[in-house]
């Protein structure tokens, strides 16, 4: 009799088991697509999005950075006198402080909060965005043209850039307020 | 039974997708207006999907069973832990629809990163 019930109740367990490891399949299943909905179903927030406007605001801060107190025309000068490696370091150091002043005020209600991963692409495009007005602000003023030599052209941009840079991520940072 | 570590490195996995997405609404509610309707949205969105996740963790530690002794009971209260946490983070996920206050936004921060290190222990811990 005692043998007949312990059979019953191993039985009943086993039946127990296999219902919970059937479930924990469907869980197991269910968390995959779980993951998948989440990463379809959200997309980006606008915030997080490069826009127009966040191109156009970083090319009026650009074109204030280059063209305000004819900042491209000190730059020209300087491009006589700084070596290409030096030129290569203005173009370095203009990301680093691109990076730093976007990182430390581009966070407003917790200032201890900062999110990286969003800052590369940002910084990107202020970048190339500053490169571009410069070149393009030089052309207009006619301090480059298609004849320039490369090594002149890349001189005079870095020693420009720095200004730029700090103008196009000032109008970016100060745009998101809006 | 199920494998457990795999379970757990899925759980694992859904939440980093998930933690990416709470990552993007940090930054948002840091940023945008109290009243930014795509903020709320996306603040009630993740608590659903954590709600989810809490289940299925769950469901799925009770594979623990098949633990030794001594390790079952630290998983089970790591386990514990992380689901306290989730709950929390679901209460703060609430409320910042309802109000984006700099105290609250800096809790779901704190929260988010506490558990993805306490997934990161017990995932250590069946390791071992």
């Amino acid at each position: 009799m005692a043998k007949k019930k312990k059979k019953t109740v191993t039985k009943q367990v086993l039946k127990e088991e296999e219902k919970i490891e059937l479930l924990q399949q469907k869980e197991l299943e269910s968390l995959q697509q779980l993951k998948k909905e989440v990463e379809k179903n959200i997309g980006p927030h606008p915030l997080t999005k490069i826009t127009k406007s966040d191109i156009g605001r970083s090319t009026v801060g650009a074109l204030i950075g280059t063209i305000g107190h004819f900042a491209f025309f000190y730059g020209a000068e300087l491009a006589e006198r700084i070596s290409f490696h030096r030129a290569t370091l203005l173009y370095l150091f203009s990301i680093v402080v691109c990076f730093f002043f976007m990182y430390y005020s581009g966070f407003r209600k917790v200032k201890e909060i900062k999110v990286l991963r969003f800052i590369p692409i940002r910084m990107a495009v202020v970048y190339i965005i500053s490169i571009f007005v410069v070149i393009i602000s030089l052309a207009i003023f006619g301090f480059v043209d298609s004849s320039s030599h490369f090594e002149y052209i890349y001189k005079i941009v870095a020693s420009t850039l720095l200004l730029s840079v700090l103008g196009a991520s000032t109008a970016d940072i100060l745009g998101k307020e809006e | 039974m199920i494998d457990l570590p795999a379970y757990l490195r899925q759980v694992h996995g859904t939440y980093s997708a998930i933690a990416t997405k709470i990552e993007e609404l940090v930054l948002v509610l840091n940023e945008s207006r109290e009243d930014d309707p795509h903020s709320k949205a996306l603040a009630l969105r993740i608590e659903k999907f954590l709600g989810s996740l809490q289940q299925s963790i769950t469901i799925g530690t009770r594979a623990a069973r098949s633990l030794p002794q001594e390790k079952r009971k630290q998983f089970l209260t790591l386990v514990k832990v992380e689901l306290d946490q989730i709950k929390e983070l679901r209460a703060f996920l609430t409320l910042s629809a309802k109000s984006p206050k700099p105290e609250v936004i800096a809790k779901i921060h704190a929260l988010y990163q506490e558990i993805s290190t306490e997934m990161n222990r017990s995932e250590a811990l069946l390791r071992t």
